[in-house]
Protein backbone atom coordinates (compact mmCIF):
# COMPACT_ATOMS: atom_id res chain seq x y z
CA UNK A 1 0.00 0.00 0.00
CA UNK A 2 1.52 3.25 -1.07
CA UNK A 3 0.02 6.37 0.30
CA UNK A 4 1.08 9.86 1.13
CA UNK A 5 -0.80 9.76 4.39
CA UNK A 6 0.94 9.77 7.73
CA UNK A 7 3.23 6.84 8.43
CA UNK A 8 1.60 3.92 10.26
CA UNK A 9 -1.80 5.37 9.65
CA UNK A 10 -4.28 3.11 7.92
CA UNK A 11 -6.28 5.06 5.35
CA UNK A 12 -9.97 4.89 6.07
CA UNK A 13 -12.43 4.08 3.32
CA UNK A 14 -16.20 4.37 3.28
CA UNK A 15 -17.57 1.66 0.99
CA UNK A 16 -21.19 2.00 -0.15
CA UNK A 17 -23.08 -0.73 -1.99
CA UNK A 18 -26.52 -2.22 -1.50
CA UNK A 19 -25.34 -5.57 -2.91
CA UNK A 20 -24.25 -7.36 0.26
CA UNK A 21 -22.08 -9.87 -1.62
CA UNK A 22 -20.17 -7.18 -3.46
CA UNK A 23 -19.83 -5.16 -0.29
CA UNK A 24 -18.42 -8.20 1.56
CA UNK A 25 -15.96 -8.93 -1.25
CA UNK A 26 -14.58 -5.38 -1.55
CA UNK A 27 -14.43 -5.04 2.22
CA UNK A 28 -12.36 -8.22 2.40
CA UNK A 29 -9.96 -7.05 -0.31
CA UNK A 30 -9.50 -3.68 1.36
CA UNK A 31 -9.04 -4.95 4.90
CA UNK A 32 -6.52 -7.54 3.76
CA UNK A 33 -4.60 -4.71 2.08
CA UNK A 34 -4.41 -2.75 5.29
CA UNK A 35 -7.25 -0.27 4.88
CA UNK A 36 -9.81 0.48 7.51
CA UNK A 37 -13.26 0.07 6.05
CA UNK A 38 -16.59 1.52 7.06
CA UNK A 39 -19.30 -0.15 5.03
CA UNK A 40 -22.74 1.19 4.28
CA UNK A 41 -25.48 -0.63 2.41
CA UNK A 42 -27.01 2.50 0.94
CA UNK A 43 -26.76 6.24 0.56
CA UNK A 44 -28.59 7.15 3.75
CA UNK A 45 -26.36 4.91 5.83
CA UNK A 46 -23.30 6.42 4.15
CA UNK A 47 -24.35 9.97 4.97
CA UNK A 48 -24.98 8.94 8.58
CA UNK A 49 -21.52 7.38 8.74
CA UNK A 50 -19.95 10.60 7.47
CA UNK A 51 -21.43 12.47 10.40
CA UNK A 52 -19.26 10.31 12.65
CA UNK A 53 -16.01 9.89 10.77
CA UNK A 54 -14.15 11.48 7.94
CA UNK A 55 -12.75 8.84 5.58
CA UNK A 56 -9.86 9.31 3.17
CA UNK A 57 -11.93 7.99 0.29
CA UNK A 58 -15.56 7.16 -0.48
CA UNK A 59 -16.32 4.35 -2.93
CA UNK A 60 -19.94 4.03 -3.96
CA UNK A 61 -22.00 1.87 -6.25
CA UNK A 62 -23.82 3.86 -8.93
CA UNK A 63 -27.25 2.28 -8.88
CA UNK A 64 -28.68 1.70 -5.43
CA UNK A 65 -32.25 1.36 -4.31
CA UNK A 66 -32.35 4.22 -1.82
CA UNK A 67 -30.09 6.75 -3.51
CA UNK A 68 -28.22 7.11 -6.78
CA UNK A 69 -24.47 6.98 -6.20
CA UNK A 70 -23.87 10.26 -8.03
CA UNK A 71 -26.48 11.97 -5.91
CA UNK A 72 -24.73 10.62 -2.82
CA UNK A 73 -21.35 11.92 -3.96
CA UNK A 74 -22.86 15.26 -4.80
CA UNK A 75 -24.23 15.44 -1.23
CA UNK A 76 -20.84 14.46 0.13
CA UNK A 77 -19.04 17.08 -1.94
CA UNK A 78 -21.43 19.75 -0.74
CA UNK A 79 -20.00 19.14 2.73
CA UNK A 80 -16.45 18.35 1.73
CA UNK A 81 -15.60 19.36 -1.83
CA UNK A 82 -12.15 17.78 -1.79
CA UNK A 83 -12.94 14.36 -0.35
CA UNK A 84 -11.83 11.82 -3.00
CA UNK A 85 -14.57 9.60 -4.34
CA UNK A 86 -14.85 6.59 -6.64
CA UNK A 87 -17.84 5.14 -8.44
CA UNK A 88 -18.42 1.46 -9.25
CA UNK A 89 -20.96 0.49 -11.84
CA UNK A 90 -21.95 -2.35 -14.07
CA UNK A 91 -24.18 -0.21 -16.19
CA UNK A 92 -22.99 3.31 -16.64
CA UNK A 93 -23.91 5.45 -19.60
CA UNK A 94 -22.06 8.41 -21.02
CA UNK A 95 -24.24 10.91 -19.09
CA UNK A 96 -23.35 9.16 -15.82
CA UNK A 97 -19.66 9.24 -16.67
CA UNK A 98 -19.89 12.93 -17.58
CA UNK A 99 -21.69 13.75 -14.37
CA UNK A 100 -19.14 11.75 -12.42
CA UNK A 101 -16.33 13.68 -14.08
CA UNK A 102 -18.12 16.91 -13.30
CA UNK A 103 -18.34 15.86 -9.66
CA UNK A 104 -14.61 15.26 -9.60
CA UNK A 105 -14.85 11.52 -9.13
CA UNK A 106 -11.33 10.07 -8.94
CA UNK A 107 -12.13 6.79 -10.70
CA UNK A 108 -15.04 5.13 -12.40
CA UNK A 109 -14.71 1.36 -12.05
CA UNK A 110 -16.73 -0.88 -14.29
CA UNK A 111 -18.12 -3.98 -12.63
CA UNK A 112 -17.05 -6.71 -12.57
CA UNK A 113 -13.47 -5.85 -11.74
CA UNK A 114 -10.63 -7.89 -10.37
CA UNK A 115 -8.83 -7.40 -7.12
CA UNK A 116 -5.68 -5.92 -8.64
CA UNK A 117 -7.40 -3.22 -10.68
CA UNK A 118 -9.66 -2.35 -7.74
CA UNK A 119 -6.83 -2.03 -5.24
CA UNK A 120 -4.68 -0.17 -7.73
CA UNK A 121 -7.43 2.43 -8.27
CA UNK A 122 -7.96 2.72 -4.52
CA UNK A 123 -4.23 3.16 -3.84
CA UNK A 124 -4.06 5.84 -6.49
CA UNK A 125 -7.05 7.68 -5.05
CA UNK A 126 -5.73 7.49 -1.50
CA UNK A 127 -2.31 8.53 -2.67
CA UNK A 128 -3.64 11.76 -4.10
CA UNK A 129 -5.63 12.43 -0.98
CA UNK A 130 -4.43 15.76 0.29
CA UNK A 131 -2.84 15.76 3.72
CA UNK A 132 -5.72 14.27 5.56
CA UNK A 133 -7.42 15.34 8.63
CA UNK A 134 -5.66 14.55 11.80
CA UNK A 135 -7.01 11.48 13.43
CA UNK A 136 -7.62 13.33 16.56
CA UNK A 137 -5.41 15.75 17.88
CA UNK A 138 -3.66 18.80 18.56
CA UNK A 139 -2.50 21.47 16.23
CA UNK A 140 -0.04 23.86 17.80
CA UNK A 141 0.22 27.44 16.70
CA UNK A 142 2.32 30.21 18.15
CA UNK A 143 -0.79 31.65 19.77
CA UNK A 144 -2.17 28.47 21.25
CA UNK A 145 -3.18 24.94 20.60
CA UNK A 146 -6.22 23.55 18.81
CA UNK A 147 -7.42 20.46 20.65
CA UNK A 148 -10.07 18.31 19.03
CA UNK A 149 -11.38 14.80 18.55
CA UNK A 150 -14.61 15.39 16.62
CA UNK A 151 -15.17 14.57 12.97
CA UNK A 152 -16.28 18.17 12.39
CA UNK A 153 -12.98 19.56 13.62
CA UNK A 154 -10.94 16.86 11.89
CA UNK A 155 -12.60 17.93 8.66
CA UNK A 156 -11.92 21.60 9.37
CA UNK A 157 -8.26 20.99 10.19
CA UNK A 158 -7.92 18.90 7.04
CA UNK A 159 -9.20 21.89 5.09
CA UNK A 160 -6.87 24.23 6.96
CA UNK A 161 -3.92 22.11 5.80
CA UNK A 162 -5.11 22.17 2.22
CA UNK A 163 -5.89 25.89 2.24
CA UNK A 164 -2.60 26.79 3.93
CA UNK A 165 -0.57 25.67 0.94
CA UNK A 166 -2.21 28.23 -1.36
CA UNK A 167 -2.54 31.97 -1.40
CA UNK A 168 -6.31 32.34 -1.64
CA UNK A 169 -8.12 34.77 0.57
CA UNK A 170 -9.82 32.96 3.44
CA UNK A 171 -13.01 33.91 5.27
CA UNK A 172 -13.57 32.40 8.70
CA UNK A 173 -17.06 32.32 10.11
CA UNK A 174 -18.20 31.09 13.48
CA UNK A 175 -19.54 32.16 16.80
CA UNK A 176 -17.54 34.16 19.32
CA UNK A 177 -15.12 32.02 21.30
CA UNK A 178 -14.80 29.21 18.76
CA UNK A 179 -11.13 29.88 18.02
CA UNK A 180 -11.21 31.71 14.69
CA UNK A 181 -7.94 33.51 15.35
CA UNK A 182 -6.19 30.24 16.13
CA UNK A 183 -7.45 28.82 12.86
CA UNK A 184 -6.19 31.92 11.04
CA UNK A 185 -2.78 31.47 12.64
CA UNK A 186 -2.80 27.81 11.67
CA UNK A 187 -3.48 28.73 8.02
CA UNK A 188 -0.54 31.12 8.16
CA UNK A 189 1.89 28.90 10.03
CA UNK A 190 1.18 25.76 8.00
CA UNK A 191 1.74 27.60 4.73
CA UNK A 192 4.76 28.90 2.85
CA UNK A 193 4.44 32.34 4.48
CA UNK A 194 5.12 30.97 7.96
CA UNK A 195 8.45 32.80 8.26
CA UNK A 196 6.86 36.14 7.34
CA UNK A 197 4.75 38.26 9.73
CA UNK A 198 1.24 37.38 10.85
CA UNK A 199 -0.46 40.67 11.62
CA UNK A 200 -3.82 40.77 13.29
CA UNK A 201 -6.32 43.57 13.86
CA UNK A 202 -9.80 43.62 15.32
CA UNK A 203 -11.86 45.89 13.08
CA UNK A 204 -14.50 46.46 15.76
CA UNK A 205 -11.99 47.76 18.28
CA UNK A 206 -11.11 51.01 16.52
CA UNK A 207 -13.15 53.92 15.14
CA UNK A 208 -13.18 54.21 11.36
CA UNK A 209 -10.52 56.92 10.94
CA UNK A 210 -8.09 55.25 13.28
CA UNK A 211 -8.69 51.87 11.66
CA UNK A 212 -7.90 53.39 8.26
CA UNK A 213 -4.69 54.87 9.57
CA UNK A 214 -3.76 51.56 11.22
CA UNK A 215 -4.38 49.59 8.04
CA UNK A 216 -2.88 51.94 5.46
CA UNK A 217 -0.48 54.00 7.53
CA UNK A 218 -0.10 57.76 7.25
CA UNK A 219 2.45 60.36 6.34
CA UNK A 220 3.69 62.91 8.82
CA UNK A 221 1.20 65.78 8.98
CA UNK A 222 -1.50 63.86 7.15
CA UNK A 223 -3.98 64.95 9.81
CA UNK A 224 -4.02 66.69 13.16
CA UNK A 225 -1.90 64.68 15.53
CA UNK A 226 0.02 62.82 12.81
CA UNK A 227 3.35 63.98 14.15
CA UNK A 228 5.33 61.21 12.53
CA UNK A 229 5.13 58.81 9.63
CA UNK A 230 3.33 55.56 10.46
CA UNK A 231 3.60 52.31 8.54
CA UNK A 232 0.23 50.61 8.08
CA UNK A 233 -0.56 46.97 8.85
CA UNK A 234 -0.89 46.03 5.18
CA UNK A 235 2.75 47.00 4.73
CA UNK A 236 3.75 45.47 8.04
CA UNK A 237 2.31 42.16 6.86
CA UNK A 238 4.13 42.30 3.51
CA UNK A 239 5.13 38.77 2.49
CA UNK A 240 2.93 37.33 5.23
CA UNK A 241 -0.68 37.34 6.35
CA UNK A 242 -3.04 40.07 7.52
CA UNK A 243 -5.88 38.85 9.73
CA UNK A 244 -8.90 41.16 9.73
CA UNK A 245 -11.01 40.05 12.68
CA UNK A 246 -14.64 41.15 12.94
CA UNK A 247 -14.57 42.39 9.37
CA UNK A 248 -18.36 42.89 9.54
CA UNK A 249 -17.77 45.92 11.78
CA UNK A 250 -15.61 47.72 9.23
CA UNK A 251 -17.22 51.01 8.07
CA UNK A 252 -18.47 50.99 4.49
CA UNK A 253 -16.20 53.87 3.48
CA UNK A 254 -13.17 51.85 4.55
CA UNK A 255 -14.46 48.70 2.88
CA UNK A 256 -14.08 50.41 -0.49
CA UNK A 257 -10.43 51.16 0.25
CA UNK A 258 -9.71 47.62 1.39
CA UNK A 259 -11.33 46.32 -1.77
CA UNK A 260 -8.97 48.47 -3.83
CA UNK A 261 -5.99 47.02 -2.02
CA UNK A 262 -7.17 43.49 -2.70
CA UNK A 263 -7.61 44.35 -6.36
CA UNK A 264 -4.33 46.21 -6.90
CA UNK A 265 -2.17 44.77 -4.14
CA UNK A 266 -0.87 48.21 -3.42
CA UNK A 267 -1.55 50.65 -0.60
CA UNK A 268 -1.33 54.40 -0.36
CA UNK A 269 -0.79 55.74 3.16
CA UNK A 270 -3.16 58.48 4.33
CA UNK A 271 -1.75 61.79 3.14
CA UNK A 272 0.71 60.06 0.85
CA UNK A 273 1.04 60.46 -2.89
CA UNK A 274 2.64 57.20 -3.86
CA UNK A 275 1.28 53.68 -3.71
CA UNK A 276 3.40 50.88 -2.33
CA UNK A 277 3.20 47.37 -3.77
CA UNK A 278 2.45 44.70 -1.20
CA UNK A 279 2.23 40.90 -1.16
CA UNK A 280 -0.22 39.97 1.57
CA UNK A 281 -2.54 37.07 2.13
CA UNK A 282 -5.73 38.30 3.74
CA UNK A 283 -7.70 36.17 6.18
CA UNK A 284 -10.86 37.71 7.56
CA UNK A 285 -13.25 36.55 10.23
CA UNK A 286 -16.66 37.42 11.49
CA UNK A 287 -19.32 36.09 13.83
CA UNK A 288 -21.97 37.94 11.79
CA UNK A 289 -23.93 36.76 8.78
CA UNK A 290 -22.06 38.72 6.11
CA UNK A 291 -24.30 37.48 3.30
CA UNK A 292 -27.25 38.90 5.16
CA UNK A 293 -25.35 42.15 5.72
CA UNK A 294 -24.71 42.33 1.98
CA UNK A 295 -28.45 41.92 1.42
CA UNK A 296 -29.07 44.78 3.80
CA UNK A 297 -26.42 46.92 2.09
CA UNK A 298 -24.39 47.00 5.29
CA UNK A 299 -21.44 45.25 3.69
CA UNK A 300 -20.08 45.71 0.16
CA UNK A 301 -21.00 42.82 -2.07
CA UNK A 302 -17.82 43.10 -4.15
CA UNK A 303 -15.64 43.01 -1.05
CA UNK A 304 -17.62 40.08 0.32
CA UNK A 305 -16.88 38.00 -2.77
CA UNK A 306 -13.26 39.12 -2.78
CA UNK A 307 -12.81 38.00 0.84
CA UNK A 308 -14.95 34.89 0.72
CA UNK A 309 -12.84 32.94 -1.80
CA UNK A 310 -12.27 30.04 0.61
CA UNK A 311 -14.87 29.99 3.37
CA UNK A 312 -14.07 28.02 6.52
CA UNK A 313 -16.67 27.58 9.21
CA UNK A 314 -15.53 27.00 12.77
CA UNK A 315 -18.27 24.96 14.46
CA UNK A 316 -19.62 25.95 17.88
CA UNK A 317 -18.73 23.76 20.84
CA UNK A 318 -22.29 22.46 21.20
CA UNK A 319 -21.91 20.72 17.82
CA UNK A 320 -18.74 18.96 18.93
CA UNK A 321 -19.28 17.95 22.53
CA UNK A 322 -16.93 15.00 21.93
CA UNK A 323 -14.08 17.54 21.99
CA UNK A 324 -14.90 18.60 25.55
CA UNK A 325 -13.10 15.78 27.45
CA UNK A 326 -9.86 16.44 25.55
CA UNK A 327 -10.24 20.19 26.05
CA UNK A 328 -10.78 19.67 29.78
CA UNK A 329 -7.57 17.64 30.05
CA UNK A 330 -5.72 20.26 28.06
CA UNK A 331 -6.91 23.20 30.16
CA UNK A 332 -6.32 21.37 33.45
CA UNK A 333 -2.78 20.46 32.43
CA UNK A 334 -1.99 23.97 31.23
CA UNK A 335 -3.33 25.57 34.41
CA UNK A 336 -1.25 23.16 36.51
CA UNK A 337 1.88 24.03 34.53
CA UNK A 338 1.28 27.74 34.95
CA UNK A 339 0.70 27.53 38.68
CA UNK A 340 3.28 24.80 39.24
CA UNK A 341 0.71 22.73 41.08
CA UNK A 342 -0.43 19.12 40.60
CA UNK A 343 -2.84 18.50 37.75
CA UNK A 344 -6.43 18.55 38.98
CA UNK A 345 -9.14 16.36 37.55
CA UNK A 346 -12.92 16.44 37.39
CA UNK A 347 -15.05 13.91 39.25
CA UNK A 348 -16.92 11.70 36.73
CA UNK A 349 -20.28 13.38 37.42
CA UNK A 350 -18.63 16.83 37.17
CA UNK A 351 -17.16 15.85 33.83
CA UNK A 352 -20.56 14.60 32.64
CA UNK A 353 -22.15 17.93 33.63
CA UNK A 354 -19.53 19.81 31.62
CA UNK A 355 -20.01 17.61 28.57
CA UNK A 356 -23.75 18.22 28.66
CA UNK A 357 -23.55 21.99 29.22
CA UNK A 358 -24.51 24.20 26.25
CA UNK A 359 -21.56 26.66 26.38
CA UNK A 360 -22.98 29.54 24.32
CA UNK A 361 -19.63 31.27 24.81
CA UNK A 362 -17.91 28.24 23.30
CA UNK A 363 -14.32 27.32 24.15
CA UNK A 364 -13.58 30.64 25.77
CA UNK A 365 -16.43 30.01 28.21
CA UNK A 366 -15.33 26.43 28.84
CA UNK A 367 -11.84 27.67 29.59
CA UNK A 368 -13.22 30.21 32.08
CA UNK A 369 -15.31 27.56 33.81
CA UNK A 370 -12.33 25.20 34.13
CA UNK A 371 -10.09 27.97 35.46
CA UNK A 372 -12.67 29.03 37.99
CA UNK A 373 -13.16 25.44 39.18
CA UNK A 374 -9.41 24.96 39.55
CA UNK A 375 -9.00 28.17 41.53
CA UNK A 376 -11.91 27.45 43.86
CA UNK A 377 -11.38 23.73 44.36
CA UNK A 378 -9.88 22.59 47.65
CA UNK A 379 -8.97 19.14 46.43
CA UNK A 380 -7.34 17.65 43.36
CA UNK A 381 -10.68 16.11 42.39
CA UNK A 382 -13.11 18.85 41.32
CA UNK A 383 -16.66 18.03 42.45
CA UNK A 384 -19.84 18.41 40.44
CA UNK A 385 -21.20 21.06 42.83
CA UNK A 386 -18.37 23.40 41.92
CA UNK A 387 -18.91 22.84 38.23
CA UNK A 388 -22.63 23.54 38.54
CA UNK A 389 -21.88 26.72 40.44
CA UNK A 390 -19.40 27.87 37.82
CA UNK A 391 -21.77 27.01 34.99
CA UNK A 392 -24.64 28.88 36.63
CA UNK A 393 -22.54 31.95 37.15
CA UNK A 394 -21.44 31.78 33.55
CA UNK A 395 -25.05 31.52 32.51
CA UNK A 396 -25.93 34.45 34.74
CA UNK A 397 -23.38 36.46 32.85
CA UNK A 398 -25.27 35.88 29.64
CA UNK A 399 -27.66 38.60 28.49
CA UNK A 400 -31.40 38.06 28.59
CA UNK A 401 -33.21 37.75 25.29
CA UNK A 402 -34.41 41.35 25.61
CA UNK A 403 -30.89 42.56 26.34
CA UNK A 404 -29.54 40.60 23.36
CA UNK A 405 -32.29 41.96 21.08
CA UNK A 406 -31.64 45.47 22.32
CA UNK A 407 -27.93 45.13 21.70
CA UNK A 408 -28.50 43.83 18.18
CA UNK A 409 -30.98 46.61 17.44
CA UNK A 410 -28.48 49.26 18.52
CA UNK A 411 -25.67 47.79 16.43
CA UNK A 412 -28.01 47.37 13.47
CA UNK A 413 -29.23 50.97 13.53
CA UNK A 414 -25.72 52.30 14.04
CA UNK A 415 -24.64 50.21 11.04
CA UNK A 416 -27.50 51.64 8.98
CA UNK A 417 -26.53 55.19 9.90
CA UNK A 418 -22.92 54.48 9.00
CA UNK A 419 -23.98 52.99 5.68
CA UNK A 420 -26.26 55.91 4.84
CA UNK A 421 -23.94 58.59 6.24
CA UNK A 422 -26.61 59.62 8.71
CA UNK A 423 -29.43 59.94 6.16
CA UNK A 424 -32.49 59.14 8.29
CA UNK A 425 -34.92 58.89 5.38
CA UNK A 426 -32.84 56.27 3.59
CA UNK A 427 -31.95 54.42 6.79
CA UNK A 428 -35.62 54.24 7.84
CA UNK A 429 -36.55 52.93 4.41
CA UNK A 430 -33.91 50.17 4.58
CA UNK A 431 -35.10 49.26 8.06
CA UNK A 432 -38.69 49.09 6.89
CA UNK A 433 -39.88 51.75 9.35
CA UNK A 434 -41.45 55.16 8.83
CA UNK A 435 -39.51 58.25 9.92
CA UNK A 436 -41.40 58.64 13.20
CA UNK A 437 -40.80 55.05 14.22
CA UNK A 438 -37.17 55.34 13.21
CA UNK A 439 -36.68 58.50 15.25
CA UNK A 440 -38.19 56.68 18.23
CA UNK A 441 -35.61 53.93 17.75
CA UNK A 442 -32.82 56.49 17.53
CA UNK A 443 -34.03 58.12 20.71
CA UNK A 444 -34.26 54.79 22.54
CA UNK A 445 -30.65 54.00 21.69
CA UNK A 446 -29.38 57.57 22.11
CA UNK A 447 -28.06 57.60 18.55
CA UNK A 448 -27.60 60.95 16.79
CA UNK A 449 -27.65 60.91 12.96
CA UNK A 450 -25.52 64.08 12.91
CA UNK A 451 -22.63 62.18 14.42
CA UNK A 452 -22.62 59.83 11.46
CA UNK A 453 -22.80 62.69 8.99
CA UNK A 454 -19.75 64.29 10.62
CA UNK A 455 -17.83 61.03 10.70
CA UNK A 456 -18.18 60.62 6.98
CA UNK A 457 -17.63 64.18 5.93
CA UNK B 1 -36.68 -6.05 -1.21
CA UNK B 2 -36.74 -9.62 -2.45
CA UNK B 3 -39.20 -11.76 -0.51
CA UNK B 4 -39.35 -15.32 -1.87
CA UNK B 5 -42.61 -17.12 -1.30
CA UNK B 6 -42.80 -20.24 0.82
CA UNK B 7 -42.58 -22.24 -2.38
CA UNK B 8 -39.45 -20.30 -3.27
CA UNK B 9 -37.82 -21.03 0.06
CA UNK B 10 -38.79 -24.70 -0.19
CA UNK B 11 -37.16 -24.81 -3.57
CA UNK B 12 -34.06 -23.21 -2.16
CA UNK B 13 -33.87 -25.80 0.60
CA UNK B 14 -35.13 -28.88 -1.15
CA UNK B 15 -35.12 -28.10 -4.85
CA UNK B 16 -38.24 -27.95 -7.00
CA UNK B 17 -40.64 -30.29 -5.17
CA UNK B 18 -43.20 -30.22 -7.97
CA UNK B 19 -40.90 -31.96 -10.42
CA UNK B 20 -38.81 -35.06 -10.15
CA UNK B 21 -35.43 -34.15 -8.72
CA UNK B 22 -32.59 -33.80 -11.10
CA UNK B 23 -29.57 -35.91 -10.34
CA UNK B 24 -26.74 -34.01 -8.69
CA UNK B 25 -24.34 -32.81 -11.34
CA UNK B 26 -21.36 -31.69 -9.39
CA UNK B 27 -19.30 -34.71 -10.26
CA UNK B 28 -18.43 -33.60 -13.77
CA UNK B 29 -19.24 -29.88 -13.65
CA UNK B 30 -17.05 -26.84 -14.17
CA UNK B 31 -14.28 -26.14 -11.70
CA UNK B 32 -13.62 -22.59 -10.70
CA UNK B 33 -10.60 -21.27 -8.89
CA UNK B 34 -11.39 -18.97 -6.00
CA UNK B 35 -8.91 -17.02 -3.95
CA UNK B 36 -8.40 -18.86 -0.65
CA UNK B 37 -8.73 -15.60 1.25
CA UNK B 38 -12.38 -15.52 0.20
CA UNK B 39 -13.11 -19.11 1.28
CA UNK B 40 -15.28 -18.19 4.25
CA UNK B 41 -17.41 -15.86 2.11
CA UNK B 42 -18.25 -18.49 -0.52
CA UNK B 43 -20.92 -20.52 1.32
CA UNK B 44 -22.98 -17.36 1.87
CA UNK B 45 -22.33 -16.23 -1.67
CA UNK B 46 -23.61 -19.51 -3.15
CA UNK B 47 -26.54 -19.61 -0.77
CA UNK B 48 -27.54 -16.15 -1.98
CA UNK B 49 -27.31 -17.34 -5.57
CA UNK B 50 -29.65 -20.24 -4.84
CA UNK B 51 -32.07 -17.77 -3.28
CA UNK B 52 -31.77 -15.62 -6.36
CA UNK B 53 -32.55 -18.58 -8.59
CA UNK B 54 -35.71 -19.38 -6.65
CA UNK B 55 -36.81 -15.77 -6.77
CA UNK B 56 -35.92 -15.50 -10.45
CA UNK B 57 -38.27 -18.41 -11.22
CA UNK B 58 -41.03 -16.50 -9.49
CA UNK B 59 -40.28 -13.34 -11.41
CA UNK B 60 -40.26 -15.39 -14.59
CA UNK B 61 -43.67 -16.82 -13.73
CA UNK B 62 -44.96 -13.29 -13.11
CA UNK B 63 -43.36 -11.94 -16.29
CA UNK B 64 -41.58 -9.36 -14.14
CA UNK B 65 -38.76 -8.80 -16.59
CA UNK B 66 -37.68 -5.53 -14.99
CA UNK B 67 -36.81 -7.02 -11.62
CA UNK B 68 -35.35 -10.04 -13.34
CA UNK B 69 -32.93 -7.86 -15.29
CA UNK B 70 -32.02 -5.93 -12.13
CA UNK B 71 -31.27 -9.17 -10.32
CA UNK B 72 -29.20 -10.53 -13.20
CA UNK B 73 -27.34 -7.23 -13.38
CA UNK B 74 -26.46 -7.46 -9.70
CA UNK B 75 -25.24 -11.05 -10.04
CA UNK B 76 -23.15 -10.10 -13.07
CA UNK B 77 -21.56 -7.29 -11.05
CA UNK B 78 -19.92 -9.54 -8.51
CA UNK B 79 -19.76 -13.10 -9.94
CA UNK B 80 -16.55 -12.73 -11.89
CA UNK B 81 -14.94 -10.76 -9.07
CA UNK B 82 -15.50 -13.72 -6.77
CA UNK B 83 -14.06 -16.01 -9.44
CA UNK B 84 -17.32 -17.26 -10.94
CA UNK B 85 -16.75 -15.91 -14.44
CA UNK B 86 -19.07 -18.43 -16.07
CA UNK B 87 -21.87 -17.46 -13.72
CA UNK B 88 -21.27 -13.83 -14.65
CA UNK B 89 -21.65 -14.73 -18.33
CA UNK B 90 -24.91 -16.55 -17.64
CA UNK B 91 -26.17 -13.54 -15.65
CA UNK B 92 -25.26 -11.24 -18.53
CA UNK B 93 -27.25 -13.41 -20.94
CA UNK B 94 -30.16 -13.48 -18.49
CA UNK B 95 -30.03 -9.69 -18.11
CA UNK B 96 -30.13 -9.18 -21.88
CA UNK B 97 -32.96 -11.71 -22.28
CA UNK B 98 -34.99 -10.04 -19.53
CA UNK B 99 -34.44 -6.59 -21.03
CA UNK B 100 -35.75 -7.90 -24.35
CA UNK B 101 -38.59 -9.65 -22.55
CA UNK B 102 -37.61 -12.83 -24.37
CA UNK B 103 -39.28 -15.50 -22.23
CA UNK B 104 -37.63 -18.42 -24.01
CA UNK B 105 -34.16 -16.92 -23.67
CA UNK B 106 -34.85 -16.17 -19.99
CA UNK B 107 -35.88 -19.77 -19.45
CA UNK B 108 -32.74 -21.06 -21.17
CA UNK B 109 -30.52 -18.74 -19.13
CA UNK B 110 -32.14 -19.80 -15.88
CA UNK B 111 -31.67 -23.44 -16.83
CA UNK B 112 -27.96 -22.77 -17.42
CA UNK B 113 -27.82 -20.94 -14.10
CA UNK B 114 -29.41 -23.92 -12.36
CA UNK B 115 -27.03 -26.38 -14.02
CA UNK B 116 -24.04 -24.25 -13.10
CA UNK B 117 -24.98 -24.02 -9.43
CA UNK B 118 -25.63 -27.76 -9.25
CA UNK B 119 -22.42 -28.74 -10.91
CA UNK B 120 -19.81 -26.18 -9.96
CA UNK B 121 -16.74 -27.34 -8.09
CA UNK B 122 -14.49 -24.93 -6.28
CA UNK B 123 -10.74 -25.06 -5.91
CA UNK B 124 -9.38 -22.60 -3.38
CA UNK B 125 -6.04 -21.36 -4.57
Amino acid sequence: MNTSTEPNRQPRILLVDDDSDHLALCTRWLTLSGYRVDSANGGAEALASLEQTRPDLVISDLIMDDMNGLHLLSEIHRQDPVLPTMIMSGKAGVPDALEAAHLGVTAFLEKPFDKESFLSAVAQAVDITPPPAFEAGDLKTSAGQLVYRSALMQELIGRVHRVAAGTSTVMLSGETGTGKELIARAVHELGPRREAPFVSINCSALPGELLESELFGHEKGAFTGATSRHTGLFQAADGGTLFLDEIGDMPLSLQAKVLRVLQDFSVRPVGGLDSVKIDVRVISATHQDLAEMVEQKLFREDLYYRLNVVPLHVPPLRQRAEDIPALLEFFLKRLAERSDEPVRSFAPEARAALIQAPFPGNIRQLQNVVERCVVLSNSTLIPKSLVIEALQDQTLGMPTLDEAKNSFERRYIAGLLRATKGNVTVAAKIAGRNRTEFYNLLSRHCLRPEAFRQRNS
Amino acid sequence: MRMPTLKGWLEVCFGDTTKPRKPPMNTAGPTVEVDAELADLIPQYLSNRWSDLAFARQLQANNDFYLLSRMAHRIRGSAASYGFGRLGDIAQTLEAAAEQQDAAAVDAALENYDVFLRSVRIDYV
